[in-house]
């Protein structure tokens, strides 16, 4: 290798930057919040001829890293095919289709190709979750779709941009179905403006180090990726590990989908087989193939964060196509719920199967939903519409050295709970509550984390309310002999009563009238190892702070809690004679 | 030290009606009409962001000034006290070492970097001992020290 390895280093670390720049420009330069504050989007580098991921940003959404490298090797594809226009200088396309590599349609993607000396050298891409992209809900996790049509609008990649220009004539189709259309602009000027930053800070990169060197070391970085995932397989005892996970609902069937999955070791691969999972279903919890790659990758990179990302990282891994499952769904299947929930539980089907061989490195099942909550309706007193998102931490998993942390982002997330008072100037809402989801941490020597526990208020005008959740039915996984986290709980109290949702975590269009409240408390995170062997003291100091009750303290860890709220100590006889009680 | 002169800075935060981050604004003066104050968020938003959003409107959600005395530049060197310094390389080392380099042992001296000389020349291998970290320096290389208590390695096949 002609490189020396601070050169190498630092090139990693310039197209890092690059990445980076484009996904902070994109934020700060973004109107809506779930863009500007949430982080709901993501950038990346990617390679001419394939699509393959050369680099992304460090804040952007985990489940999008192996997504955006499978929607452009379908424009790539369809380009070549004559199905998508050729790419000149200053285009880019706008692409949303799920089965062309892609999540839900509210993730937008914008692919730029990206030229030096009239040759495309790469491709620059960015995610960016829309408010809105039309179909039967504001907000578009219609949780009752039977097909995709009802979701929203579907782009192929077509050239919104155009050597530079925005072509007006594609704008007006899309803003014509899309609600609050005249807020969508500085969005679509941020996002195509953050590839704009991303090309310049590239120039500068590649004007310093030459092409040729660059070039030379993605290619390098790429091979070291995937000898460094090989290394770390290879260390494993050979073996197959099974697990199970289960979805509520699909939103419109009453019936949990189930996710069966077998990794087996070979070597130094990976081979990741879900046969028996449950066929493609009516309502939204299908996933197409790009989401479900993706949720696979981001488990992985979760248990080994230490192997950089590119495709290398994932050469190793070998997906059996999970044909006739939902987790590769075809058109029609509606998918709103794919790059949000499904993706998550396949990713706690991943951590339940290795936890098995690598209890160090695995912890048990986080709170694995983003909680979606989107409200849309009008603001009487501002005279006009809104779609309002709300995504919420959950508790994570105990592990070997800890335990999970609470109210923590969804595990393909980064996104942040936007500040409640951003939420309540830019929307017709008060707060009444925001804290941590009391009893819901799954007990465990290692216990889970707490979820979070909120409930507001429309204030003004009208709304509907819908609900994009789960693990309403089935805690997430303790392991080791921990137990469930909490389950996630909806209530609407709307006109006296109280409503809870059939289908537990999934409802749309539930309609509010000022006054009318929502009441979420999101999953807590599973247990690790046996709860009676969790010191006294813990869970003490839990009862202390108010997060288990004295009677969960008892039931849950065989603690005996006296000396009444203010002063609780541990009754140690009482609490060794409980323990010794127990089984094992 | 004495404050030899005073800058007075005009800085507005602004933003895109919507939007909910903002961008400084520094002004040239505090008396800029409407437009100039428009003119010089435009400007800036492009150089950051790319991109002019000619369909919305701006607005100006803060306004600070503030004053800053400039003091005379700190003679970096001067905070070194000279008698922590040795007066030698050889009165900063502390022994040798054995240290494996591409299949062999080398021995290589042991330094106390806080004590180098400044000025002074080192060639590898040898091994500089701080209290938060180790620095190496192959052989091949050799580093120079200087009076603000950097230390300059030249790495030896470097140009």
């Amino acid at each position: 290798m002609s490189l020396d390895p601070i050169s190498l280093s630092v090139i990693q670390a310039g197209l890092q930057q690059v990445c980076d720049e484009m996904d902070l420009s994109f934020s700060r330069a973004a109107f809506s919040p779930v863009i500007a504050e949430a982080n709901d989007r993501s950038d990346g580098i990617y390679a001419a001829a394939d699509g393959a991921l050369i680099a992304q940003g460090a804040g952007g959404l985990p489940v999008f890293v192996g997504t955006m490298q499978y929607s452009t090797r379908e424009l790539i594809r369809l380009i070549d095919e004559g199905e998508a226009a050729a790419p000149q200088p200053g285009d880019i396309y706008i692409v949303n289709d799920p089965y062309l590599g892609g999540t839900h349609l509210m993730d937008v993607r914008f692919v730029r190709p990206y030229y030096r000396q009239g040759k495309l050298w790469c491709w620059l891409s960015n995610t960016g979750h829309w408010p809105d992209t039309g179909g039967a809900v504001p907000g578009g996790f219609s949780a009752s779709a039977t097909a995709v049509e009802q979701e929203g609008l579907r782009l192929p990649p077509v050239k919104l941009f155009k050597k530079g220009e925005m072509d007006r004539e594609i704008y007006a189709i899309i803003c014509s179905n899309i609600r609050v259309a005249d807020q969508r602009i500085g969005d679509v000027r941020a996002q195509a403006a953050a590839l704009e930053v991303g090309a310049d800070r590239l120039d500068q990169l590649l004007d310093r180090y030459g092409d040729e060197m660059v070039a030379e070391a993605i290619a390098e970085l790429r091979g070291r990726a995937a000898s460094q995932m090989k290394q770390l397989i290879n260390q494993l005892p050979d073996g197959c590990w099974k697990s199970v996970a289960f979805v509520d609902s699909d939103g419109v069937v009453n019936e949990p989908l189930e996710i069966h999955l077998a990794i087996t070791k070979q070597t130094d691969r990976l081979i990741f087989d879900f046969v028996g999972s449950s066929p493609p279903c009516r309502g939204p919890m299908n996933s197409v193939l790009a989401t479900t790659l993706s949720s696979v990758y981001l488990a992985i990179r979760h248990i080994f964060p230490e192997v950089p990302i590119s495709a290398g990282a994932f050469e190793p891994l070998e997906i059996i196509r999970p044909s006739g499952t939902f987790l590769d769904a075809h058109y029609p299947r509606p998918v709103s719920g794919c790059a949000a929930e499904v993706s998550q539980r396949i990713a706690e089907a991943v951590f339940a199967a290795l936890v098995q061989v690598l209890p160090d490195r695995v912890t048990a099942a986080p709170a694995g939903t983003s909680g979606n909550f989107a409200l849309g309706g009008h603001n009487a007193e501002r005279g006009r519409d809104f779609v309002m998102y709300q995504l919420s931490g959950g508790g994570y998993g105990g592990y070997a050295d800890g335990d999970g942390l609470s109210n923590g982002c969804s595990t393909i997330g980064i996104s942040k709970a936007p500040p409640v008072e951003i939420m309540e100037q830019a929307f017709p809402v008060l707060y009444h509550r925001y804290a941590l989801h009391e009893g819901s941490a799954g007990a465990g020597r290692m216990r889970g984390g707490f979820g979070l526990d909120y409930e507001l208020e429309l204030r003004n005008g009208s709304a509907r309310a819908s609900f994009v959740m789960d693990h309403g039915r089935f805690g997430p996984q303790g392991v080791l002999g921990g137990k469930d986290g909490g389950v996630n709980r909806v209530v609407v109290h709307r006109g006296g009563e109280t409503y809870v949702p059939e289908h537990l975590s999934k409802e749309q269009d539930i309609e509010l009238a000022p006054g009318d409240r929502v009441h979420v408390a999101t999953p807590g995170g599973g247990g690790y190892g046996n709860p009676l062997e969790r010191p006294p003291q813990a869970v003490l100091e839990d009862v202390r702070l108010g997060r288990y009750s004295v009677a969960e303290a008892e039931s849950l860890y065989g603690v005996v809690i006296s000396g009444g709220p203010d002063t609780p100590e541990i009754d140690q006889p009482a609490t060794d004679r409980l323990r010794a009680a127990q089984p094992g | 030290m004495p404050i030899e002169a005073l800058e007075v800075r005009h800085v507005l935060d602004m933003q895109f009606i919507g939007q909910t981050h903002l961008l400084q604004v520094p002004l040239p003066d505090a008396s800029l009409s409407r437009e100039e104050i428009q003119e010089a968020f435009e400007s800036i938003y492009f150089d950051r962001f790319r991109v002019r959003l000619s369909e919305i409107r701006a607005q100006i959600v803060s306004v600070s000034t503030s004053v800053i005395g400039q003091r005379p530049p700190v003679d970096l060197a001067g905070l070194i006290p000279p008698d922590s310094r040795a007066d030698s390389l050889a009165g900063a080392r502390l022994g040798f070492r054995s240290v494996w380099f591409d299949g062999g042992w080398v021995e290589a001296a042991l330094y106390d970097r806080e004590k180098l000389p400044a000025n002074s020349q080192l060639t590898g291998p040898a091994v500089l001992e701080q209290m938060d970290t180790t620095i190496l320096i192959e052989p091949q290389d050799s580093a120079h020290t200087d009076a603000d208590g950097n230390i300059l390695i030249q790495i030896g096949g470097a140009e």
